[in-house]
């Protein structure tokens, strides 16, 4: 895992103009801090979510449409992120328990691919981990993520519809419930 | 040391919430960290540590016995310390606010008491400013290497100041500055209280001058002093 040394100043620069943007909205957010319900607008925000194209770990380019029609959870994540880390093993454990199912998990790395790379290999993730650098941030933002922190997970509908959102370490019973409730039987 | 879990422990799926009483007790009455009261409340439950096994409470299981103890047992003073704890916060936070300091811990979500220290976070690019900071303010600090989120922790100091006067606190109390990245700001704060009876500042994890002084105003405790301008 990178150490903290690995933030070049370059990077902590435009992390800290993005950091600038991220205050007001997250003292706008302050009062629905915990989980606020799908927005008016949010099925249009999955809409262009879907219309984007990632590269994954490896640099192929992954059109992100390609799961659209099944339940998606989309976790916005980085390496240097410990509770992103933490909560990585029960995504991995929920795809694997859906494989079988029109249920998908993608990882979206706000984070460099090298890293993503090694993170998985270390792991033994087998998941999607999508890399977005630090315009990630933007990309979790438009998906709901008020807060503008990380880990930030999403849980998309397979008609399109931001259905659930969760700042912070997401734990397998929340992951369990959302499955329980949205997903087929 | 007013109650006995003891006494509740046979029930079964009890014994976690027996321990997590206990535990809560010795953070209320001895300042003891989670991880320390857990051990103790165990060894105090079971008479011995290494059998506890499923039966260990999390944070979040003591936390809401902590909270149900002061309540029950520290409601005459609790309340005020917290106040003290939260007004001092307050003054060191306007102190180093070129550092964008972050209230968080017990002070942050309420169940400090006066045994508690106030914990900041600082985001700065480097802990040596804070240190110049503080020794050209002659603050006398100890540094101790970070801890469990060393990835975005660079340091962490920590120092002793004397309780304001006329506050119901006793003796000194302890600031612990953790020094981070600022990329730190973009992870979100873990243990965040869920009890929707909470003020939101409360909820919040971690929480800017401006949000304590919306708590502090909003918690009818005035923010303007804390007792001592040093």
């Amino acid at each position: 895992m990178s150490a903290p040394k690995s933030i070049t100043p370059r990077r902590a620069v435009a992390m800290a103009v993005g950091l600038g943007v991220a205050f007001g909205l997250a003292g706008g957010a302050l009062w629905s801090w915990r989980r606020a319900p799908a927005r008016q607008g949010a099925d249009a925000a999955a809409l262009a979510f879907f219309a984007l194209t990632l590269p994954d770990a490896d640099g192929v380019q992954r059109p992100l449409k390609t799961w659209q029609g099944k339940l998606l959870i989309v976790n916005f994540w980085a390496t240097w992120c410990t509770p992103c880390v933490e909560e990585m093993p029960e995504l991995q454990r929920l795809a694997d328990q859906s494989q079988a199912r029109d249920v998908a998990v993608i990882g979206i790395g706000v984070d460099e691919a090298d890293k993503v790379r090694a993170f998985r290999t270390q792991h033994g993730l087998r998941f999607p981990l999508l890399v977005a650098g630090f315009d990630g941030m933007g990309l979790a933002q438009r998906l709901g993520n008020t807060e503008a922190v990380l880990p930030y997970t999403a849980l998309i509908s397979p008609d399109g519809r931001l259905v659930e959102e969760h700042s912070g370490r997401i734990e397998a019973p929340q992951l369990r419930h959302w499955m329980a409730q949205y997903g087929s039987p | 040391m007013t109650q006995n879990p003891v006494r509740n422990a046979g029930r079964g799926d009890d014994l976690r919430t027996a321990i997590a009483a206990a535990a809560a007790r010795w953070i209320a009455e001895e300042g003891c960290d989670y991880a320390t009261a857990k051990r103790r409340a165990v060894r105090e439950v079971l008479g011995d540590a290494s059998g506890a096994g499923g039966a260990m409470p999390d944070n979040v299981l003591v936390e809401s016995e902590l909270r149900r103890y002061l309540r029950l047992f520290a409601a005459d003073r609790q309340p005020a310390q917290l106040a003290a704890l939260r007004r001092l916060a307050l003054h060191w936070m306007r102190r180093l606010l070129e550092f964008d300091p972050h209230l968080v811990g017990a002070v942050l979500n309420g169940t400090a008491t006066g045994h508690s220290g106030i914990h900041l976070n600082l985001y700065a690019d480097s802990a040596k400013d804070v240190e110049i900071f503080l020794l050209n303010a002659s603050q006398s600090f100890d540094v101790r290497e970070a801890g469990p989120n060393a990835e975005t922790t660079q340091e962490v100091l920590e120092f002793v100041v004397p309780a304001p006067r006329g506050s119901p606190i006793d003796g000194n109390v302890g600031v612990t500055l953790s020094v981070m990245d600022p990329v730190a700001l973009r992870v979100a704060p873990s243990g965040r209280p869920k009890d929707p009876q909470l003020h939101p500042v409360e909820r919040s994890g971690r929480a800017t001058v401006s949000m304590l002084e919306r708590l502090l105003a909003e918690s009818g405790e005035p923010a303007g002093s804390a007792g001592r301008d040093d």
